[in-house]
């Protein structure tokens, strides 16, 4: 390989061993693996006709200095970890009692060893890796005592220097040392036949293996944080000062409850006046038709009147029907004459015909009608204002509890601190913990279920103290003295709270999959960047309020939807300014388009910078209003990716709150795979462009290797050698197919499987996953989280080809 | 709270009465008063005087909904409320094409499944949004801790059915072409009220689709599971 080929590849920048494994990939040059593909990697099918070694350096043809310098690099890797594990040995021996988080750079160690090992044909020392990762469960699973765990540990590192010196004198691993240590095994009584292997890898949960307990209890068992033991503890600290207006503001809404009492009293009884009115209009309304259409005499209604006065008038009337003289007594007065209405005399009703007591009985009604109109109007002013005035009590008081709720994030600091101070790390190295803004007030549940969120973040990432110490950040140079820093930084900005966990140090993996879900839980999200330091930082963004989400009120087509503030950036429109990606928010809701388009310009959701480096939108139909709401769980069979929960209005109206870069993920990864369907452009046409790969591991042995072999097949193949290291080539040249391994600092595979999902620009890429992990579990997760295809080590390199190609052409 | 109390026992201890109150304030005024009107209305005699005995012990009373292509019946002690329109349902991303959207109902959300849709293997035709009395009625039920909300053309009365009343689906295959047999018990022919412009003194056979709603709510949770 020379640098014409790789132009990227700058020898300055390689350490003493990557220089020695170029050496060794030079010397392979005169292999006899079949030619790669002339133009195109999917023609060499041809390749498979002939079995591929393994990417095995003991199958590499001895030829010289490159079997030597391969040697070289593997014993020289695992040198490495045999010193690693004795130092933990060391610390172990050294320690009162004995501390399980100990343990984990060991069985890091043995894990690598088996893995790689077995990559290169050494079975003994392979299987050697594999009980000391057993040896370690048990341990932990408190199924052995430590003690003897300890001593059998021992034993295990003395078998694997004596198998490594043999392999280096004679370049063929000896069986002895092995069969050796399983002979003390047995005498030790331990049996790591039947061991459950698979509980080993349980990168998926870390603490499960390296700490029995859960971080919060842990740290909850010493006497001096008992702050937050979760719902077990019922009490809660509250300022007095907020307690005594709580209690004045409910007396205040107390108080309220009698004029709003006197508002519906007066209410009720105008509403009867009214209805009352009502049923005498209603009365009168057809006699008065008769009297004055068709001149009929009057047909009083038997009912009695509810009105004493128009029960006199109609008894009146009544008496005067039956009276011939009061006919004639009113035959004296003119007919179409009347009488004033004004000068109505109740005493002389014998005076008036009967189209004057009709209207006049008419009259009263309405009258009646209106006043009882006006009392329920007043009434209901009145009403209102009570109303009004309740419902800012109530708003007021709403306040207050949720003040009463809020504690500062400082009564965090105590357990984070104690967990730094008692970590591998800071045993062997100098770590500062710094903290700002943690006067910022967060609802206790929120506290609560970030305190195990937080420690297991920094258990996880300190667990391998070798790790820290045998790697320094890319831009701070290590010196004796240097400390290590971890620092916590609040902000509160719009009822979101954004805090930085950060990493001066290259961290332990594993720290995005095992508190993604608690997260996700408390309706935050995770995001990460390296830092200033050049270590990692973990970037969360929750809600200040427990339940209660401040978001964007959003409207699709006839629906209405919430976004939750801390994944919008702000409101723009597309003809503003020029989108890296802009979405539909219907499209990616599964929604039809709307039918008419609206001709006036849409707003645009610009998502949160920190999820992606490219500018993404997302076209809503309107932007409603801001708002702060209660966000209800859904059940079990309505929960599904991009949908968090759902709030329901004061009309019992459902609006979905959504996760919108989770939707954009998914619609984009869906419409890959409908690009991918098309028929191809015209071959001849279409430029040839060799095809991408990223190979993230940590073992440099592995990942030449798995380079060298791709390289040959003319695929333009870059490396990683951690997981943030992945993730910054994976957004700075996105390739066409990852290589991934689980097990890997800052971030390990789970993690990366979890976090790209977060970049829509990397939707189309195949994740292809080589591990040494076996299990179907393992398999089952990644798959589970969107990897292409799982691959174990050793892998068969025509394998390894053939399923590269499948994934280019899927 | 699971079964339906027997109204006609005169056992009066404290705690079947206790038991019926709650069940009873569980029900909308609609169901109220539907219950109250089939309580007052003699039973429905057996067929014949002498299985009476172990036709009550058999009998289970079912709710006639009407749907589009037919009518089917739903056991009642299943159901929990009929809910008076209007309604609002919201559309529901990634769900089934019966499903009409998700609505609230005392605080929760539940999935609405258009009836019609989900037993022709259809797509809903209720609008999601305002739903008005026009486009049907919303029956929620409850199996398994499961709630789902079951919408149909209308409500009739309820009706009470026995094992050797329901006959095999193949039977009656011609009423009810095209629809899922694999969540339905049988059918039924039962008396129904005449509708609009019949003569209102007389009851005409109908066939009904009894559904196996244990089976349904299972199959419908499936299903809408992304």
């Amino acid at each position: 390989m020379s640098e014409d080929e790789n132009p990227s590849l700058d020898e300055n920048e390689l350490t003493e061993d990557d220089l020695a494994v170029l050496r060794a990939f030079e010397a392979m040059e005169d292999w006899n693996v079949a030619p790669g593909p002339s133009a195109h990697p999917t023609a060499s099918s041809s390749r498979s006709d002939s079995p591929a070694p393994a990417a095995s350096f003991q199958q590499v043809p001895n030829t010289g200095d490159g079997f030597n310098d391969m040697l070289l690099v593997f014993v020289s890797e695992v040198e490495e970890d045999i010193a690693r594990m004795q130092r933990a040995l060391n610390q172990l021996e050294q320690d009162d009692h004995i501390q399980l988080t100990r343990f984990v750079p060991i069985k890091r160690a043995a894990h690598k060893i088996r893995g790689t090992a077995s990559a290169v044909e050494c079975p003994h020392m392979s299987t050697l890796g594999h009980h000391i990762e057993v040896i370690v469960e048990q341990i932990t699973e408190s199924v052995i005592f430590p003690l003897i765990g300890v001593n059998a540990l021992a034993k295990a590192v003395q078998a694997l220097e004596q198998m490594l010196e043999s392999l280096a004198e004679t370049g063929a691993e000896s069986a002895a040392p092995l069969a050796e240590f399983e002979a003390a095994c047995v005498n030790m009584g331990l049996d790591l036949s039947d061991a459950p292997s698979e509980k080993l890898a349980e990168m998926a949960a870390p603490s499960a293996s390296t700490t029995p307990q859960s971080p919060l209890q842990a740290a909850t068992t010493s006497s001096e944080s008992d702050l937050f033991a979760g719902a077990s503890i019922p009490l809660m600290r509250i300022e007095r000062q907020r307690i005594e207006r709580l209690v004045y503001h409910s007396e205040r809404l107390t108080e309220l409850r009698t004029p709003m009492e006197i508002a519906q009293a007066q209410m009720t009884t105008a509403l009867q006046e009214l209805h009352a009115a009502q049923a005498r209009l209603q009365q009168l309304e057809p006699a008065l038709s008769n009297v004055l259409t068709a001149g009929k005499p009057l047909q009083l209604m038997n009912e009695r009147a509810t009105s004493s006065l128009i029960a006199r008038i109609f008894h009146k009337a009544e008496a005067r029907n039956d009276s011939s003289s009061s006919r004639k007594r009113r035959a004296d007065i003119p007919a179409n004459q009347g009488v004033p209405l004004g000068e109505w005399d109740e005493l002389n009703i014998e005076r008036y015909t009967d189209k004057d007591i009709m209207q006049r009985s008419l009259r009263e009604a309405v009258a009646d009608v209106a006043v009882a109109t006006a009392h329920v109007q007043a009434a209901a002013t009145r009403l209102d204002q009570a109303l009004q005035a309740y419902t800012t009590q109530v708003s007021t008081m709403r306040s207050d509890v949720h003040l009463l709720r809020l504690a500062p994030l400082r009564m965090l600091v105590p357990l984070l601190r104690q967990a730094i101070t008692q970590s591998l790390l800071a045993q062997v190295k100098r770590v500062e913990f710094e903290v700002a803004g943690d006067a910022t007030e967060v609802d206790q549940d929120i506290l609560e279920g970030l305190a195990p969120v937080l420690l297991q973040l920094l258990h996880t990432c300190l667990a391998d103290a070798d790790l820290a110490t045998a790697t320094t950040g890319r831009d701070a140079p290590e010196t004796a003295e240097t400390a290590y820093r971890i620092w916590l930084d609040a902000r509160e900005f719009g009822g979101t709270i954004a805090l930085e966990m950060g990493f001066s140090m290259p961290v332990h993996g594993g720290a995005i999959e095992a508190v993604r879900g608690a997260i996700q839980n408390l309706n935050g999200t995770i995001a990460l960047q390296r830092n200033a330091s050049g270590g990692v930082s973990f970037l969360f963004s929750l809600p200040r309020l427990s339940g209660c989400v401040r978001g964007l009120l959003l409207r699709v087509g006839e629906e209405q939807m919430l976004a939750p503030h801390s994944q919008v950036w702000r409101v723009s429109d597309s003809k503003r300014e020029q989108f890296d990606m802009l979405y539909h928010l219907h499209d990616l809701l599964g929604f039809a388009a709307p039918q008419a388009a609206e001709a006036r310009i849409r707003p645009v959701l610009v998502m949160t910078q920190s999820v992606s480096h490219k500018l993404i939108g997302v076209v809503v139909d309107e932007v409603i209003d801001e708002v702060e709401v209660v966000v209800k769980p859904l059940a079990a069979h309505l929960r599904r990716p991009g949908v968090s929960g759902a709030a329901i209005d004061g009309r019992g109206n459902v609006s979905l709150l959504i996760d919108v870069p989770e939707l954009i993920s998914l619609y984009a990864v869906a419409q890959h795979r409908v690009a991918t369907r098309r028929p191809p452009l015209d071959d001849a046409s279409a430029q040839y462009r060799a095809p991408k790969i990223l190979v993230a591991d940590d073992s440099v042995y592995q990942r030449h290797s798995v380079s060298q072999t791709l390289m040959h097949a003319n695929y333009d193949v870059t490396e990683a050698s951690d997981g943030m290291d992945a993730l910054e080539k994976l957004l700075e040249n996105t390739p066409d197919i990852f290589l991934l391994d689980i097990e890997m600092p800052n971030l390990n595979g789970y993690d990366l499987l979890n976090i790209v999902s977060l970049y829509p620009e990397l939707a189309g890429m195949k994740i292809i996953m080589l591990t040494s992990r076996k299990s179907e579990k393992h398999r089952k997760r990644a798959f589970d989280l969107g990897a292409y295809a799982y691959l174990t080590k050793p892998c068969p390199l025509d394998e390894l080809l053939e399923t590269v190609q499948k994934a280019l052409q899927s | 709270m699971n079964d339906r109390p027997n109204f006609m026992n005169t056992d009066t201890s404290a705690d079947r009465r206790a038991h019926s109150m709650r069940w009873l304030e569980q029900l909308s005024d609609e169901a109220f008063w539907r219950l109250a009107a089939e309580v007052a209305r003699p039973r429905a005699q057996p067929q014949s005087p002498q299985d009476s005995s172990a036709t009550h012990r058999n009998l289970d009373d079912h709710l006639i909904c009407q749907l589009a292509h037919g009518r089917c019946v739903l056991p009642l002690n299943l159901l929990r409320e009929v809910v008076p329109p209007p309604y609002h349902f919201t559309s529901f991303p990634s769900a089934p094409a019966w499903m009409a959207g998700v609505c609230a109902w005392r605080g929760e959300i539940i999935a609405v499944v258009d009836m019609d849709a989900y037993l022709m293997n259809s797509t809903t035709g209720v609008p999601a949004g305002r739903v008005e009395a026009r486009h049907g009625i919303l029956l929620v039920i409850q199996h398994n801790d499961c709630t789902l909300g079951l919408f149909v053309a209308t409500v009739e009365s309820t009706i009470a059915l026995n094992r050797e009343q329901m006959r095999p689906l193949e039977q009656v295959a011609q009423h009810f072409a095209h629809v899922r047999s694999d969540v339905v018990t049988g059918a039924a022919s039962i008396q129904v009220a005449p509708t609009a412009g019949q003569d209102q003194a007389k009851r005409s056979e109908a066939e009904v689709l009894v559904l196996d709603v244990p089976r349904i709510v299972n199959d419908m949770v499936q299903q809408i599971k992304a």
